[in-house]
């Protein structure tokens, strides 16, 4: 449910920059939302639709990619791809005591007209 | 394309016949990519900063309790506002969908609490966080209470500018949540299994528990507790005064 919430302020920060950069229109917003940000790609999609709404992005394309994340094991130490926040370490099995990548949830680029 | 002659646009001549005092930019009106590379939750992140330094500034203490509804927050805290009593002052920040109950349990252990209704909001955020604190008053030294909407999924993300954040899972909700709502215990520092009274009742194993809190987060304390019986309650309070004393001397 906080995807809504976290919608309307892509649109709302994404219409600040357009105008700011003298943009007439948005074609594209450009989003990332790691695999360890907390943020569910698929349900942020359907929130921005509707968040769009009456808007300045009513037709604009939002593109939420997710980068994979980077662990550090808590047990041997070793750096570890996730895909998921319940993954373990490859080498001892131990979980996750650090994340140092796929947090990030930010909008990366406006394509604009 | 120039906008005075249409120089630039395919099939157009560009030899000028025209006077070049025009605006005259050769720039074609195509997609151009502008760079933001700004976090989503930036505004909230700054503002949850303000108020760290606003508790900060009264060497204040400030959790954040989140946990399912039914879970035991404000069990917990009616409990605690009436152990420590007079020792310090504290002060609750209720936040709920609908209703004034919550506020009006604390109050009647004599401790302030203002509430927050957040309407058709699953969360706090640090914004009516901001308004509650200057609200209140928060004297020196204090410990802030902020019980937040029960909820284990969203309010994780949201950081309120407390000190540490404290996670109430009951017994009765199961030794499987942690690995169901990864986010919310991964996001908090101490976890209160409270009602443990009922522990003979139901199919909680406690060293299950443990295990799947480490798999989360492995750094996490774990506290169990019932506000029933006291049992555990007293690790609580001493986990508390720990950090008071910690936040008082910084």
């Amino acid at each position: 449910m906080h995807e809504l919430s976290l919608a309307v302020n892509i649109v709302e920060i994404a219409e600040k920059e357009a105008k700011q950069e003298g943009a007439s229109s948005v074609q594209e917003v450009i989003i990332e939302a790691g695999a360890l940000s907390g943020v569910d790609a698929g349900i942020l999609q359907g929130a921005l639709e509707f968040a769009s709404k009456n808007t300045s992005l009513e037709t604009t394309l939002f593109t939420i990619e997710v980068p994979i994340g980077t662990g550090i094991c808590a047990d041997c130490g070793i750096e570890f791809e996730m895909k998921d926040i319940l993954d373990r370490c490859p080498v001892c099995g131990g979980p996750a005591g650090e994340f140092i990548a796929g947090t990030e949830f930010r909008i990366v680029a406006l394509k604009v007209d | 394309m120039c906008e005075t002659c249409g120089c630039g646009e395919p099939g157009v001549i560009t030899d000028h016949t025209h006077e070049l005092n025009h605006p005259h930019s050769h720039e074609s009106h195509e997609e151009r990519v502008i760079e933001v590379r700004k976090g989503v939750l930036d505004e909230n992140a700054k503002i949850a900063e303000r108020n760290r330094g606003f508790l900060d500034g009264r060497k204040a203490v400030c959790l954040n309790v989140v946990g399912s509804p039914g879970s035991g927050k404000t069990s917990i805290l009616e409990a605690t506002c009436r152990h420590f009593g007079n020792q310090f002052p504290m002060y609750v920040i209720e936040g709920d969908q609908q209703s004034d109950l919550d506020a009006g349990r604390i109050k009647s252990t004599g401790v302030p609490a203002l509430q927050i209704n957040t309407g058709f909001g699953c969360h706090l955020d640090a914004q009516m966080v901001n308004g509650a604190l200057k609200e209140m008053k928060i004297g020196e030294q204090g410990v802030v209470f902020i019980e937040n909407v029960g909820n284990l999924v969203c309010p994780a993300l949201f950081d309120l500018g407390e000190t540490e954040r404290v996670l109430v899972l009951s017994v009765t909700e199961g030794d499987d949540k942690p690995l169901k709502y990864p986010y919310m215990f991964r996001s908090a520092h101490l976890c209160l299994v409270s009602k443990t009274d009922l522990l003979g009742y139901v199919d909680c194993n406690l060293e299950k528990l443990e295990e799947a809190i480490r798999s989360v987060h492995p750094h996490m304390e774990m506290i169990p507790v019932s506000v029933k019986t006291g049992e555990g309650m007293d690790k609580w309070y001493s986990w508390l005064e720990k950090l008071r004393k910690a936040s008082a001397y910084r």
